[in-house]
This record gives C-alpha cells, structure tokens and sequence, in this order.
C-alpha cells in the first residue's frame, strides 16, 4: 500500500519570490537542514579512491 | 514565531515517493524535488545573509548587494531565480554557511563572501538593470556565475578589488586597467558562430541537448569558483576542441539513454534520467582532447548542495558518460530526498561494507551508493534490453547482474540496520522491490557467472585488506573490527570481468572465464613468493570455494579473514 502523502520538517515556501527572502527568519542553528549543511567535508581535490564520490 | 514557521510543511504525495523508492521518478517527482530544493536554498540563503551583514569587507557591503541582486530580482524574476537556483550558487552558500561556522576553508573570508557582489552583478546583467558593486578580481579576473569569466588583461595578480558597473546588459570592469564587455554565455553544438574567447571575456560554455519540445542549454561549467564539493577552485578553461569533444560525447550519450526505442527519453524509470534535467556538468581532470580520454571515467562527483550538478572527468565511451549521467542523478534525487526527510540515524562511523569502495563506508554513505548502483543496475537493464550482439549482451548483462546483487547486499544491511526512519525504510522496502524483481530476470549465464565472481572477490579482498581476523560467531558479519592499518587499493577486477576472456592467460582471465582450476594453479604459484599478498588470496579463496562448492566454502567466503594463506593449491 502507498502511504498517501508524507509530511516534510521542510517549510514550504517553493512558491515565495526571492524579493520577498527577507520577510523570511534565519535559521535556527539546530534545524536539521542547516546542521547538516554545516558538516565538513571533503572537495574532490581531497583524495581518496578514483570513482564516484558524493558528499 | 518566525515566517517561515507559518507555512506549511511539503507534503510529498505517497506515489511520488514510490516513484523514488523504486529507484526512478517521473518528471513530476523530480520537479517536486526541485520545488523543495529552491525552498531549502531560500532559507539557506536568508540564513547566511545574517551572518554575512557583519563581516568587514573592502567591497560593496553585503546588504547593499544584496539590495542590487533583490532590484535585479525584481525586474527579471525568472531568469535570477534560475541564477539563485545554478548548482554552483547552492556550492557557495553552504560553503559560505561552513566558513562562517567553522567547517570549512578558503581564502580572505571578504573575497569567499564577496561572491554576493559577483551574483549581483550577474543578476543585473541578466536583468538589465543598473548597478554599481565592488567586487573580488583573483588575478584580475571576476566570475559572474552563469554568464563568465570578466578578465583585465595585464592586471597583477592575486586578489584586489574591482568596480563593476553595468546597464541594459554591458558590463564595465575597473581596476588597474579597465574593459568593457557584454556578457553572453556561449552554447555548443547549435552550429551557429558562438562567442569566442577574449583577453577580457571567457563566456560560460553550454551544452545544447535537443528535444522535440524544444533546446535546452546545460552548463559545462569550468569556470565558477564554486563548482566543486565545497572549496573554491581557480578556472580550469577547455581549450575548444576539448568543450566541442563534450558536446559530442553528450549527444552520444543521450542517444544511449534514449535507447533503440526511445523509451528511455523521459527519464522517468529507474536506472534512466532525462538529460534535460541536468543542471550543469562540471568537467574534471582535463581540459585539451590529447592525450585521449580514456574509455572509462575515472572520476566523477556530486553533492547535495548542487541539485542536478555533476563533476565528470570525461570518457571516451558515451555509455560510460551515460551511465555516470545516471549515477550522479541518482544522488542529487536522494540528496534532495534526505532534503525533506530525515531518511536514517547515522552516528557516521564508518563501518560498513560498501561493494563498490575500497573502504568502509558510513550508513549514509551505504544507502547513496545502494540508490545509485540500483540507478546503474537499472542502467545496464535497458542496454541488455537493447544489445545489439552477443558482445554487448554479454558486457550490459554482467554490469546489470553484478550491480543488482551487490545493490540487493547493502539493502538487506541497510534493512537490518535498525537505523532506518520510517520515510528511510519506505525508500529502501522500494529498492528491494525493484531489485528482486531484476534478480528474477534472465540475464546470460556465462555473465551471471562472471559477476558473481567479481561481487565474490571485490567482497572478499576488502575483508582480507579491512577486517582484523576474529573468530568470533557472535560478532555481526555486517559490523567487523577494521585493521588499524588499512589503506586505499585500486579495485581492477570490477570493470575487467566484465568482458568473457577469449583467451585466458592470467589467473584473474581463467577465473573470469569460468576456468577455476586453471586459476587455482596460478594463484598459488603466486601465493607461494608471498602468502598473504590480500589480491592474490582473495583470487585463490575464490576460485577455490568455485571448485569446491558446499559448507566450508561458504564459511570460507564469508570470513576470508579467518584464513591462513594455503599457497599449495
């Protein structure tokens, strides 16, 4: 059976124009999309084995 | 309470989510991706502006450019927002967010943050309004994201400060010296004279992908300092013929994803993508045609700040292109999937066996590479569908049987992980879905043969090279002790199983060409100049447990570690 929809902790403000970016609140640090956001990582120039990478 | 708060959380329908889970996704699905990743990026985007008000900076203040972008924003909506959303603006702002955070490097922290002015100039050159900004020059030259490269010739190097003035779409650069350009990107393949390079202007180059309904113009961005995963990288030019070799080798590999029927074109199944949702390939490693690509690609790369970016060194082979195609679509979908869903609890210890890394990989890790492979698998499947030969048969069946098990073996450790949020586990029950109905299917033995052979050895040298022999039953075989020592080593069965030998003259060929004992014989040969070389044992353990099937092979197999080398055969 196919859930019928699943709820986002993501805001939905797809619609919003970027004039409007302003009216918006920074983030708080704990959100979970920041956070992980500010997760260090790697560039490509970073080493490890040749082949497909993501981060 | 915040404004952003008062919206609506996404809801993403359940059959847009098994469209996903089953490793694919309709251009619907990817769109709604797409519509969440633009929030993501405006909140990301309110965020750093705080932190960027702050910062001292020689050039035009960040709320002054900011200003100028909104203005341009104003006049132009569509095409800044296309600006805001280019992959490489995402790079920047996550990368700005680290700097400022902590977690990341870069230089002068006033010319990483400066590139607010360069946006801004770009957006009112796209816009055709006025603005003045200063800007950050690094060796006199100013990326202006989706247009170019400005450059004053002569200028000195490292980084100084430029004044940047446009109207009605001319740019006028300043600084020691001073240019005026018209900045225009310069796509490929249209056959119409492009824009050529100058001593002041290097145009964004585009990849031109036709469809009925329509061109559509991908980046191939070797230009903006922010195209890479997170630290800012100096311009790598094509030279032309390099750029026009893209623009061939991408025609040629969008021919393969349409496949003999055309029904591959939309992209929506798994193991298929449509190109035109590609928002721009960053090419890698090479910037002249000599010496040749070579057939295979020997790197490629994406990230979850860069939806629809892909870092490609460029192959040779257009199947090779078109399947990293797919692989790096694969994880801009989970990317922005794991955007809107907390999909696992990972504590990012790396732990895990991935088949297609030397390493041990993190959980999160684990199920990039299942969703991508399972995108490669389903690859594969459409080209044994379309095998002209018997040869091409062969090699897509065996690419396809061997990413459908090892996808299969890092789903069942992923279900079993325990780690799984309930979104987590609908994604990977999906991916089990898709991949055990590809187990049921007929693929050619002689190649289900030859890739459960390199899963066999791929699996068994990475315990040999990572696991510290424990004779422990109780101990989880997904969960091993790693060596303290261990260390990269270069995978090069994987790809060279995947032609039948004609042949055979090494042990690697006898064993590919399902000549065990042959193989036995020449690994022991080898093992017997050094016992416990991981390469070498991993063949003989191999094509030992193959000439005695039963019990202790499969003990053998699943904790090769345990082993003593027996160089005698």
């Amino acid at each position: 059976m196919v859930t019928h929809v699943w709820e986002s902790d993501l805001a939905d403000i797809a619609a919003l124009p970027l004039t409007a970016v302003d009216g918006l609140s920074p983030l708080p640090p704990a959100t979970r999309v920041l956070t992980e956001v500010l997760r260090a990582r790697g560039g490509i120039r970073g080493g490890g084995e040749p082949g497909a990478r993501a981060e | 309470m915040s404004s952003e708060q008062r919206h609506t959380p996404f809801r993403m329908p359940g059959r847009l989510f098994a469209e996903v889970a089953a490793g694919g996704g309709s251009a619907e699905a990817v769109a709604f991706l797409e519509r969440a990743e633009r929030a993501r990026r405006l909140l990301l985007l309110r965020t750093l502006l705080d932190r960027l008000g702050p910062l001292p900076t020689p050039l035009t203040p960040a709320a002054e450019a900011w200003g100028a972008l909104k203005a341009a924003a104003a006049a132009a909506p569509g095409p800044v927002d296309r600006l805001l959303l280019a992959p490489a603006t995402g790079g920047w702002i996550a990368h700005m967010l680290r700097r400022v955070h902590g977690t990341a490097t870069g230089p002068p922290l006033w010319a990483d943050a400066g590139h607010l002015c360069s946006l801004a100039v770009s957006a009112s050159l796209l816009a055709g309004t006025e603005a003045e900004l200063r800007v950050p020059l690094t060796d006199g030259a100013v990326c202006l994201p989706s247009l170019g490269l400005a450059r004053l010739p002569g200028a000195e190097r490292g980084l100084t400060v430029g004044r940047a003035s446009t109207a009605r779409g001319e740019l006028r650069l300043v600084g020691e010296v001073s240019v005026t350009v018209r900045p225009v990107a310069a796509p490929l393949g249209t056959g119409a004279s492009t824009v050529q390079d100058t001593p002041s202007w290097l145009p964004l180059r585009t990849l031109t992908h036709r469809t009925p309904a329509g061109s559509f113009a991908i980046p191939l961005d070797d230009l903006d300092p922010y195209r890479d995963l997170d630290d800012p990288l100096p311009p790598a030019r094509l030279e032309e013929a390099e750029a026009v070799a893209w623009q061939r080798s991408f025609e040629e590999a969008v021919g393969v994803l349409a496949g003999r029927d055309g029904r591959g074109a939309d992209g929506s199944g798994p193991g298929r993508v449509d190109p035109a949702a590609i928002r721009s390939v960053v090419p890698w490693g090479r910037t002249t045609v000599l010496p040749p690509a070579p057939p295979t690609v020997q790197v490629s790369a994406s990230s979850g700040d860069s939806f629809g970016a892909m870092v490609i060194a460029r192959p040779a082979s257009p199947l090779a292109l078109a399947e990293t195609l797919v692989h790096e679509f694969q994880h801009s979908k989970l990317a922005a999937l794991l955007h809107l869903f907390p999909l696992l609890d990972d504590d990012r210890v790396e732990r895990y066996y991935a088949p297609w890394r030397a390493d041990p990989r993190h959980l999160s890790g684990l199920l990039h590479g299942a969703y991508a492979f399972t995108g490669v698998a389903g690859f594969w499947r459409d080209r044994l569908a379309d095998a002209p030969d018997g040869r091409a048969a062969e090699e897509a069946g065996y690419h396809f049987a061997l990413r459908r098990l090892q996808s299969r073996l890092v789903v069942r450790t992923l279900l079993t992980s325990e780690r799984l949020t309930p979104q987590g586990r609908a994604l990977v029950t999906g991916l089990a879905r898709t991949l055990d109905g590809w187990l049921r299917e007929p693929v050619p033995p002689s190649a289900v043969g030859r890739a459960r052979t390199a899963a066999a050895l791929h699996r068994t040298e990475w315990r040999l090279r990572n696991v510290v022999p424990v004779a422990d039953p109780a101990s989880a075989p997904d969960t091993p002790r790693l060596r303290p020592d261990r260390a990269s080593w270069p995978d090069v069965r994987t790809h060279a199983f995947a032609a039948r030998p004609t042949t055979p003259r090494t042990a690697d060929e006898h064993l590919a060409a399902g000549r065990p004992a042959a193989a036995l014989a020449r690994y022991a040969d080898a093992l017997a100049a050094d016992p416990t070389e991981p390469h070498t044992l991993a063949g003989w353990i191999v094509a030992h447990a193959a000439l005695e099937p039963g019990r202790t092979a499969r003990r053998m197999l699943a904790r090769p570690e345990l082993l003593q080398p027996l160089p005698s055969g």
